[in-house]
């Protein structure tokens, strides 16, 4: 048995490093272009340091950094913004793309066609759409109109620059560019419930809605929570969409902490307090998964 | 054998990966910076001196007038290569300027290369000056201007000037652009600010003569009657537009004071609470949101539209603008223009009224990138330019500074020739308003917390644009803002 053993682990030894090697392009790239930037970005979250200049003026500031973030107003109303963002966004875009599943997957016409017009806006570029979206919600545009014609409206409502309205064809971008890749996981999750299942309910006289209620979705419960999860991640971390509808109109009322962040280091050239903020996304983002972690053991059946 | 595929793939892309981390040659020649004679970057505002009726009292000289020995190098035949970054692009005069600085630099190649002056803009700009793609910038408002001083984006140059005895003041009217006392670029483009007016529009409102001076209620009566309005009420023709720009409600305060548009004349506080300023942006805020006689500035702003926009595709019949000449002919993009295009002063408060907006302003500045790649070239590029090559900004609309320009080559930079000019606009008008150096005009030279102070108008400004906040309480909130930035920075 003795002289057996050294095989084994040479043939082991050389299964572990193959199994580095396949890894290793994936992980490099994580090091170098995730957790560096992270570690560097939670360095200068307590620093202060002249991106032109370099590191020779780099300068230990404590917790500086986060105490005039939290005195600045801009910062605190894009924070305000971006909650609003995620409990507007991710509700709406999973009911709606759970209903649009549920419908698609019975008998309906031109379903293909429909799971496709429901995907381009999620393969589509957002700064394309966003661009689309406001021309539609300018004063002059097709939403105004409708809504006038229809005597909803009787004046046309600045959609890009009135704080109340501001952040509604954000809203609704950011919910319809997302539909079409939620769709796809809840088709697949809806068409992965045994069919046994709804055939024993009819036979115990179960519903439409009752069966929708009592087994489909607790059966797609994990899909809903990995969206949930997801969303609310890249919804805390809007962008693309916001600086799209606020370019040029200095307004805040639907600035996000990303664009903020973006803003401050990027144009004011502050990389310490731009820095402390992406650390405060941080950890709001980990508290909020955190906490749906912990309630999912409630409502999501594996 | 798809294993070993798989896995010699692999170690490829990993190595691969990390080759990109590693440093090139060309990164090795970018890192050195010479940023001597600059402040850290939380030290106090530049040293600038304070503008006392700058351009105002200094006459522009006639051509010759001005030393110019210093302008060209002893060799001409100097080789090398310059890359020049500007916002304008080469048929608005760029390419004509860089074949008539090829005349006496044969043998210095200058690469044109075009940015937009937006905050994305300038941050390529900024990011290319540090990757040594820069040579020579021209750089935009004092805003970003005096960023690029203070992180030390622009080489020092005082020593060269004073070597070559070059005279600021003679050159360009102004030696206060400095930053810790130090030189790093010429003030050599600057702006104009008129009335562009549609004649078509003017004449069938019965208007007259285009006036040679004019108070705010004479302007807006014209306004009121060249405004176009449907059987259903909605404007179809806005008689006039303030530009698109937030900063121009505080124009009127500048055309009274000729100083500094964020700062109170001493200099000690913002503007923004000035009554000269509040009674502007009222009188801006009853045009276009009572009086509807003005294109909205807050659809400007929301559907990113710009006053020469509006103007030239008909919907205003006049604007207050700086460089409308240059679209005019633009028939591509601007296929509608089928009108004369007439030019007013700056409206003043009172007849008789010394108008600080008469003028130009300087707002362009060139100088000699931080890591540029062959400085001689640029010293040679940068000096001709800031003179004789300045004259080309016209065709952009924009003004030269040097005071050696020869006055009268304008239209022809523009539109080819007189009789091209002529289809366009009325040549008489513009000789008469725009790119008058000789009348007085405003200059910015106050740099006290400049960021935060003109942050701190926006959004209050915005706010009031929108209906939602009176002109008073959007330039109080400004003020109190501002005002605490200034007293911070001290």
């Amino acid at each position: 048995m003795i002289p057996m053993k050294k095989p084994v682990n040479r043939v082991k030894r050389k299964e572990n490093l193959a199994g580095w090697a396949f890894i290793a392009p994936t992980m490099i790239a994580f090091l170098i272009l995730t957790a560096l930037p992270f570690f560097i970005a939670l360095f200068l979250s307590f620093a202060q340091v002249s991106y032109f200049k370099g590191w020779d003026t780099l300068k230990i500031v404590g917790f500086q950094n986060f105490i005039d973030i939290f005195q600045d107003k801009n910062f605190v109303t894009s924070l305000g913004n971006t909650f609003v963002y995620v409990v507007t966004i991710v509700p709406l875009s999973i009911i709606l793309s759970l209903v649009f599943a549920y419908c698609m997957n019975g008998r309906i016409y031109g379903k293909k066609f429909l799971r496709m017009a429901f995907f381009i806006p999620y393969i589509s570029s957002i700064v394309a759409v966003g661009t689309v979206f406001k021309f539609l919600f300018r004063e002059d545009g097709i939403i105004n109109n409708i809504l006038i014609n229809l005597h909803i409206l009787s004046q046309p409502i600045k959609w890009a620059m009135d704080p109340r309205f501001s952040k509604v064809p954000i809203i609704l971008l950011s919910v319809w560019a997302s539909i079409g890749y939620q769709l796809i996981l809840f088709t697949a999750a809806m068409q992965n419930v045994p069919v046994s299942l709804y055939e024993a309910a009819k036979l115990d006289g179960a519903g439409s809605f009752r069966q929708f209620w009592s087994i489909t979705l607790p059966m797609i419960s994990p899909t809903i929570f990995y969206l949930l999860i997801t969303r609310t991640m890249a919804v805390f971390k809007i962008f693309g969409s916001v600086n799209v509808f606020t370019m040029g109109t200095a307004i805040n009322s639907n600035r996000s902490v990303v664009l903020e962040i973006y803003t401050t280091a990027f144009s004011k050239y502050e990389f310490g307090p731009a820095s402390a903020m992406s650390m405060v996304l941080f950890a709001i983002i980990m508290v909020v998964t955190g906490i749906n972690f912990f309630g999912q053991k409630k409502w999501v059946h594996y | 054998m798809k294993k070993t595929l798989a896995l010699v793939l692999a170690i490829l892309m990993a190595v691969s990966l990390l080759s990109a981390c590693s440093k090139t040659p060309a990164d090795a020649t970018t890192t050195p910076s010479t940023t001597e004679g600059t402040k850290p970057a939380d030290t106090k505002p530049a040293d600038t001196a304070p503008a006392t009726e700058p351009a105002a009292t200094t006459e522009p000289a006639a051509p010759g007038a001005v030393s110019t020995d210093w302008i060209l190098e002893k060799d001409t035949n100097m080789s090398g290569t310059v890359n020049f970054w500007i916002p304008f692009k080469g048929p608005a005069g760029m390419d004509a300027m860089i074949a008539e600085f090829n005349k006496t630099y044969p043998n210095i190649k200058v690469n044109l290369n075009t940015y937009n002056n937006n905050s994305d803009g300038n941050l390529a700009v900024n990011t290319a000056i540090m990757g040594g793609e820069v040579d020579v910038l021209a750089s935009f408002g004092l805003n970003g201007t005096y960023k690029r001083w203070e992180n030390g984006l622009f080489i020092d140059i005082t020593d060269k000037v004073e070597a070559e005895g070059i005279d600021l003041m003679e050159q360009w009217g102004f030696d206060c652009y400095k930053y810790d006392g130090r030189i790093y670029t010429f003030p050599c483009g600057g702006l104009s600010n008129y009335i562009a007016i549609n004649m078509t529009a003017w004449n069938e409102a019965g208007l007259g003569e285009l006036p040679t001076e004019w108070t705010w209620d004479e302007y807006l009566d014209a306004c009121k009657k060249m405004t176009k309005v449907a059987a259903d009420g909605t404007v179809e023709v806005y008689g006039g537009s303030d530009y698109h720009s937030i900063q121009y409600f505080l124009y009127p305060y500048v055309q009274q004071t000729g100083g500094d548009m964020y700062y109170s004349v001493d200099g000690k506080t913002s503007s923004y609470d000035d009554p000269r300023s509040v009674k502007g942006f009222e009188r801006e805020l009853q045009a276009e949101l009572v009086d509807k006689i003005w294109f909205p500035k807050a659809v400007y702003r929301a559907d990113n539209q710009q006053a020469q926009m509006t103007f030239c595709q008909g919907k205003t019949a006049s604007t207050i603008i700086t460089n409308v000449t240059r679209f005019l002919h633009d028939t591509k993009t601007y296929p509608d223009v089928n009108w004369i295009t007439g030019f007013a002063p700056y409206p003043v408060e009172e007849k008789g009224q010394t108008n600080y907006m008469a003028g130009v302003s300087p707002f362009s500045h060139a100088g000699i990138a931080t890591n540029c790649q062959d400085e001689d070239a640029a010293w040679a590029f940068l000096k001709w330019y800031s003179t004789y090559g300045v004259k080309y900004l016209v065709a952009a609309g924009h003004q030269p500074m040097w005071k050696g320009t020869e006055v009268g080559s304008a239209v022809e930079i523009i539109y080819g020739s007189e009789e091209e000019a002529k289809k366009w606009i009325d040549v008489d008008s513009y000789n008469r308003v725009v790119g008058r150096s000789d009348l007085p005009a405003y200059a910015e030279t106050n740099l006290t917390a400049y960021t935060d102070v003109v942050a701190a108008m926006k959004e209050p400004v915005m706010n009031a644009l929108n209906g939602d906040l009176s002109a008073a309480d959007a330039l109080k909130q400004a003020a109190e803002v501002a005002n605490e930035a200034i007293q911070k920075a001290g």
